[in-house]
């Protein structure tokens, strides 16, 4: 009876060892429910309905690179620059000369020889926190002017805009007393009115030069009992606004104005992907209108898409971008954004608030981009959406 | 040794179920509802059959008359071809089939304690297509492997003469696997692939009944008339999907475990009879039904039909005196069965029928070999489907002894 025991378990051990022979063949292939095929499937622009609506962004615009003065069209920008740090001794100082010193960069949108703006006083409390609609529509500032300054540039040497001394003879008397402090609110750049031309100047919080040789200031020579000198003072605040006199939200294209700030939001009806897929690729393609963009010389010339993910409760949990770069495609200057993270997410789980488009330098130029909608009549022009996604079966 | 045996069989018990055909891509598999290799040589006519040596799980009611302790423990061989348009494909499997435990406990009463564990389905193919994807030539492939084992607790008694009743509950668990891959033969392509996993946990019943008196009414040498019924089972299931793909940028690895859901196995009842046309020759019969329409996971079907298998056999022993020669000791079955599966393909119901043979040969007082050729046919080869033809050799070995009973001496 051992033996029996001993031959059977030996024989289990054996085919223990070679169970199972088996490798894939071709047979049966056909009663393998569709449903389990891993496939790919792409869905094109007509497959998936979307919208357009073009937002305006609420842009803080503390903290950034340049400062942008002048005129495109309806859109305006002025800076306002507020210097506080001067010393509390000068009271009774005479101002010999006052000058603003700017560098200019090298971006500038429109006719460069008409570039010019005015200097004006700034009359009511700002912050570049909150710079206010009200600058540009209400007697925020005093009309008459304390400096001019008209002309192109050649490069990003310093240009001084005199300033008128008794503005500045104010602003060492108010230092002077804490109860007047306030009243030193600053100046404001406007375009001058036979201008077309925007520039954009450093701001103090430029990082191109870590040095601040290319912040502005305002150099004063002074003169206080017989000793004339000269101080330097750097702004406390610094800022532009950016304002359009006529934007309408119903534009034949999809268009996104800088400085402003105006966005194009895109929202795309998914419903024919169906769930647990998962999305291989998701390209989202723009037609540049020339005819109908504003781009400045030397902007940045990227875009970028942007998916904000909000819970139910409309709280805002996490924002996505997705960058967009140029290429010439048949003569047309296109932009592809790589959606495939949103597509992916608006499938699984996110709720989808659709994707807001707007130039990479929205905050430092006034470029208008404007694309091609479904509209136009020519259907290379019309923005395409492919989206690949490789069902993998639940 | 009979420890050592014990231990690897019951080790090698645990081990996944494969089958080999693409017919199991369905449900959780094909359904083994006869596990007992004495009943698998009837082609799987048990409902009304007692048996000494070995316990089949079919009818727990069957379990009554085993006199000592006894312990059975199978295992088969399986070859099978699947033929379709696109040629032919074998497949060689061998793995365990059951070990099952039966203790008389009371002798007058007929109470028996069984447990076990057996292999309840399988699930077993390997397909590749060759396909084109996005230009470029690839390889589905298409994998589908485990089954889901019972571990089962039962008790037969006597309430009356001539009337047995028995009940077993079992313990459902195990994998079910489904995999497929995308595999290109490019560099530039990842391959895509995707692992579904079904965990299956939960409790099914069955009650089964025997009445032996059928003998005097057909005035035959004995008859049995047996039923059996199984009720619904919900059972839980939890769902895992690992993934692997690439996207425009990366390649991405993601695990999705779902929740437990529940998972219904359907009802199913049989009808047996066993005839003894004379002390020799016994002749058994039996219908089993299986509603596979109500058979969800996760509350969606997987459009299933209802199943009935039919079933007969002739069994013989030459000669019951010990003293006579093995070979007319030993008991011989022919059997022959057809199933209408729960399977729809095509608009085409898949059918299955074989037959059977079997022996089994007492090796000792307290030792039984049962041995099983079943030689079947399942589907066929037109209207998109496939032709499996099959060849399965189960072999089992049941020993007993006496437990838990008090002799005279004593």
């Amino acid at each position: 009876m051992k033996k029996i025991f001993l031959f059977i378990s030996i024989f289990i051990l054996l085919f223990l060892v070679n169970a199972c022979d088996d490798t894939p063949s071709e047979v049966g292939i056909s009663v393998i429910p569709v449903t389990d095929e891993i496939n790919y499937k792409t869905l094109e622009t007509d497959s998936i309905p979307y919208t357009t609506e073009i937002i305006q962004k609420t842009v803080i615009k503390s903290g950034q690179e340049y400062l942008l003065v002048g005129k495109s069209g309806n859109e305006e920008a002025i800076t306002l620059l507020k210097f506080t740090g001067f010393p509390d001794t000068l009271a009774s100082a005479t101002v010999i000369k006052a000058d603003l010193v700017l560098h200019p960069t090298n971006y500038s949108l429109g006719e460069e020889s008409t570039f010019g703006f005015t200097v004006h006083k700034i009359t009511s409390t700002w912050s570049v926190t909150s710079p206010g609609n009200a600058m540009v529509t209400g007697p925020l500032y005093d009309n008459a002017s304390v400096g001019t300054y008209s002309g192109a540039f050649s490069d990003t040497s310093a240009i001084y805009v005199p300033i008128n001394t008794s503005l500045v003879k104010d602003w060492l008397y108010y230092a002077s007393d804490a109860t007047k402090y306030n009243l030193n609110q600053g100046i404001v750049l406007t375009p001058s009115a036979n201008s077309n031309c925007v520039w954009a100047f450093y701001s103090s919080d430029n990082t191109t030069y870590s040095d601040n040789s290319k912040d502005p200031y305002l150099r004063v020579i002074k003169e206080l009992n017989g000793k004339r000198d000269t101080i330097y003072v750097y702004p406390s605040e610094d800022t532009y606004y950016g304002y359009s006199r006529n934007f309408s939200l119903d534009q034949k294209n999809i268009v996104m104005q800088s400085g402003i700030s105006y966005r194009t939001k895109i929202k795309l009806d998914l419903s024919r992907i169906p769930k647990h897929v998962h999305i291989t690729s998701a390209i989202l393609t723009l037609t540049l209108d020339p005819d109908d963009s504003k781009i400045g010389k030397n902007s940045i010339d990227s875009l970028a898409a942007l998916a904000n993910i909000y819970n139910s409760d409309g709280v805002l949990l996490q924002s996505f971008n997705v960058i967009g770069t140029p290429i010439i495609d048949n003569g047309k200057k296109v932009y592809n954004f790589n959606i495939t993270l949103f597509v992916q997410g608006w499938i699984d789980k996110w709720i989808n608030s659709g994707m807001e488009i707007f130039h990479l330098g929205e905050l430092y130029s006034l470029d208008r981009y404007s694309f091609y909608s479904k509209n136009v009549v020519d259907p290379n022009k019309k923005p395409k959406i492919k989206i690949t996604y490789l069902n993998l079966p639940y | 040794m009979k420890k050592i045996f014990f231990i690897i069989i019951f080790a090698a018990s645990l081990y996944s179920q494969e089958s080999g055909s693409p017919y199991s891509r369905f449900g959780l598999g094909f359904f083994n509802y006869s596990i007992s290799t004495r009943s698998t040589g009837n082609a799987g006519t048990s409902i009304a059959i007692f048996d000494e040596n070995e316990l089949n799980n079919l009818n727990p009611a069957t379990w009554s008359k085993i006199k000592n302790t006894v312990f059975s423990s199978g295992l088969f061989y399986e070859s099978s071809t699947s033929e379709d348009n696109n040629g032919k494909k074998k497949f060689q499997n061998m793995n365990f089939s059951n070990t099952v435990l039966g203790v008389p406990l009371e002798k007058d009463k007929e109470f028996v304690l069984a447990l076990g564990l057996f292999s309840k389905s399988k699930v077993g193919y390997n397909i590749y297509q060759n396909v084109i994807v996005n230009d470029l030539p690839a390889k589905s492939v298409y994998f589908g492997t485990g089954g889901i084992s019972e571990f089962m607790l039962g008790l037969t008694f006597s309430p009356m003469q001539k009337l047995n009743v028995g009940f077993k509950t079992g313990y459902n668990f195990g994998e079910v696997q489904h995999s497929g891959k995308l595999q290109f033969n490019n560099s530039e392509y990842i391959d895509n692939e995707y692992l579904n996993s079904i965990y299956v946990k939960g409790f099914s019943f069955t009650g089964g009944i025997i009445y032996n008196g059928l003998g005097d009414l057909l005035g035959i040498h004995y008859g049995n008339i047996g039923f059996l019924f199984s009720p619904k089972s919900n059972l839980r299931a939890k769902k895992e999907r690992y993934s692997n793909f690439s996207s425009s940028s990366a390649t991405i690895s993601d695990t999705v475990v779902g929740g437990e859901k529940e998972l219904i196995l359907p009802l199913n009842y049989g009808l047996g009879f066993d005839l003894g046309l004379n002390e020799k020759y016994h002749f058994a019969f039996d219908y089993l039904f299986t509603g596979w329409e109500d058979y969800k996971y996760n509350g969606l079907s997987e459009n299933l039909k209802n199943s009935q298998r039919l079933s007969f056999c002739l069994e013989t022993i030459p000669e019951k005196d010990l003293l006579a020669p093995l070979s007319e000791r030993a008991r011989y079955s022919l059997g022959f069965y057809y199933e209408r599966m729960n399977l729809e393909i095509n608009g085409t119901r898949i059918n299955e029928y074989g037959i059977t043979l079997g022996i089994g040969v007492p090796l000792s007082r307290n030792a039984f070999i049962n041995s099983a050729i079943i030689y079947g046919r399942r589907g066929k080869n037109e209207n998109g489907l496939i032709l499996d033809n099959f060849i399965k050799v189960h072999l089992s070995i049941n020993l007993n002894e006496l437990w838990f009973v008090n002799t005279e001496d004593q």
